[in-house]
């Protein structure tokens, strides 16, 4: 069986690879997790989903530590998302009985590619959303004005200077922060490949934050769910304190490397994230015995 | 100015993460110890839902590996949970109502949530 003494190294190691993945690239790390238990070590979807869900508590509690200290999660911001992260958890919950998750897994999958794309050309080459830099990369008046309730500032040590920034057409980011909410209910994944692109792209937060605030959110989001599927049974102890040992530690390394890494970087590994989060979601009904 | 540099901000900073430190410590060794007592007493539990929090913990206080994993599970899904109820807290403290509210709101919809899935 998968929790046998023999193979909870593993578990642990894989656990520390995900939590790793998950750490640079603003996710909870979920979507690499399941299909590595499913195919590499036999759990049961359902076990394997649960595990998951709490696995992303673990890392997103993990790596806010770093993101608050050093002010790249938005708390403010990350707060008034939740609202709407939380509804969309539960409503997920609420209406996972009578919509077929294999349905909304394809069309997760369909929405996914193009969104890769896009994150892949669009923004690649910009450190910085475009309203935050003028010509020649120097600080635009804009970022000494007043951010409003909802802006922030962080120390980019790759730019070497403090990046202001305020947040745009926050109705786009609450809209879609219930869609990852509700897919995090449904499908126990974080739902950060939804939100990090749409901050960043739709609510003009730069990059890091964008990942850093995601992340800091995630938490809430997951615990609301992880909560249920606990009281279900289906969280297996021996099995998820294995993984999450792992996934804790490779998510503290992963918070640390993110420091410098740099924005162009993380959005193309984003952008990777995507088309093999889209893959398996295509496959998924595959692994879980059709 | 920045509203992120409001009187509120630094504390909020230092208890949230001294907060999610603590859930975290608080779990991994939980965890860490549950495992050892797993694998030392070479324990197994039936699937199905968990036993009530007032029976781990009494499992867990008889030195039972799998309680103690399930109390360490429990903390870490609380973790989070809790750094919204500081939040609340330290915004409303700080007379900052806006965000009060939206603390206190999110706070809410957890319960909602949680009293949801226990029926």
């Amino acid at each position: 069986m998968y929790t046998t003494s023999a193979n909870v190294a593993w578990l642990v190691l894989a656990g520390a690879g995900t939590g790793l993945l998950g750490a640079l690239l603003g996710t909870g790390g979920g979507v690499f997790l399941i299909p590595v238990l499913v195919l590499g070590f036999g759990v049961p979807m359902h076990h394997a989903i649960a595990t998951s869900i709490v696995s992303v508590v673990a890392t997103s509690s993990a790596v806010a530590i770093s993101n608050v200290e050093r002010g790249t999660a938005n708390m403010r911001l990350g707060m008034t998302l939740e609202l709407a992260t939380v509804l969309g958890a539960i409503a997920g919950v609420l209406t996972s009985s009578w919509i077929g998750p294999r349905f909304l897994e394809i069309l997760f999958a369909l929405v996914l590619l193009p969104t890769a794309l896009v994150m892949w050309q669009g923004r690649g080459e910009e450190e910085l959303p475009a309203h935050l830099v003028r010509n020649g990369g120097e600080p635009s008046d804009l970022m000494l004005q007043e951010p409003g309730l909802l802006g922030g500032h962080y120390f980019d040590s790759e730019l070497n200077r403090i990046v202001y920034y305020e947040v745009r057409r926050l109705e786009f980011g609450l809209a879609v922060s219930f869609i990852a909410g509700n897919l995090s209910g449904l499908l126990g994944i974080g739902g950060g490949v939804f939100k990090v692109p749409a901050l960043h792209l739709l609510c003009g937060v730069p990059m890091k934050a964008a990942a850093a605030t995601s992340n800091f959110m995630i938490g809430v989001t997951a615990a609301a769910s992880a909560l249920l599927y606990y009281g279900r049974g289906d969280v297996r102890p021996v099995l998820t304190a294995a993984v999450i040992l792992g996934v804790v530690a490779g998510s503290a390394s992963g918070g640390v490397i993110n420091r410098y890494v740099r924005g162009k970087i993380l959005s193309q590994l984003f952008a990777s994230l995507l088309v093999i989060v889209a893959i398996q979601m295509i496959l998924r009904p595959l692994f879980s015995g059709g | 100015m920045d509203t992120t540099e409001t009187s509120a901000f630094p504390s909020a900073k230092l208890l949230v993460r001294t907060g999610l430190l603590t859930g975290l410590i608080a779990t991994g060794f939980l965890l860490a110890v549950g495992l050892a007592t797993v694998f030392w007493k070479h324990e197994l539990r039936p699937a199905g839902p968990p036993p009530g929090l007032s029976q781990l913990i009494l499992e867990a206080w008889n030195g039972e590996g799998v309680a103690i994993l399930d109390l360490g599970l429990i903390f870490l899904m609380f973790t989070p949970v809790a750094r919204v109820l500081v939040l609340a807290v330290v915004w409303t403290v700080h007379r900052e109502g806006k965000m009060a509210i939206i603390a206190w709101g999110v706070l809410t919809l957890l319960c909602i949530g949680m009293w949801l899935g226990a029926g």
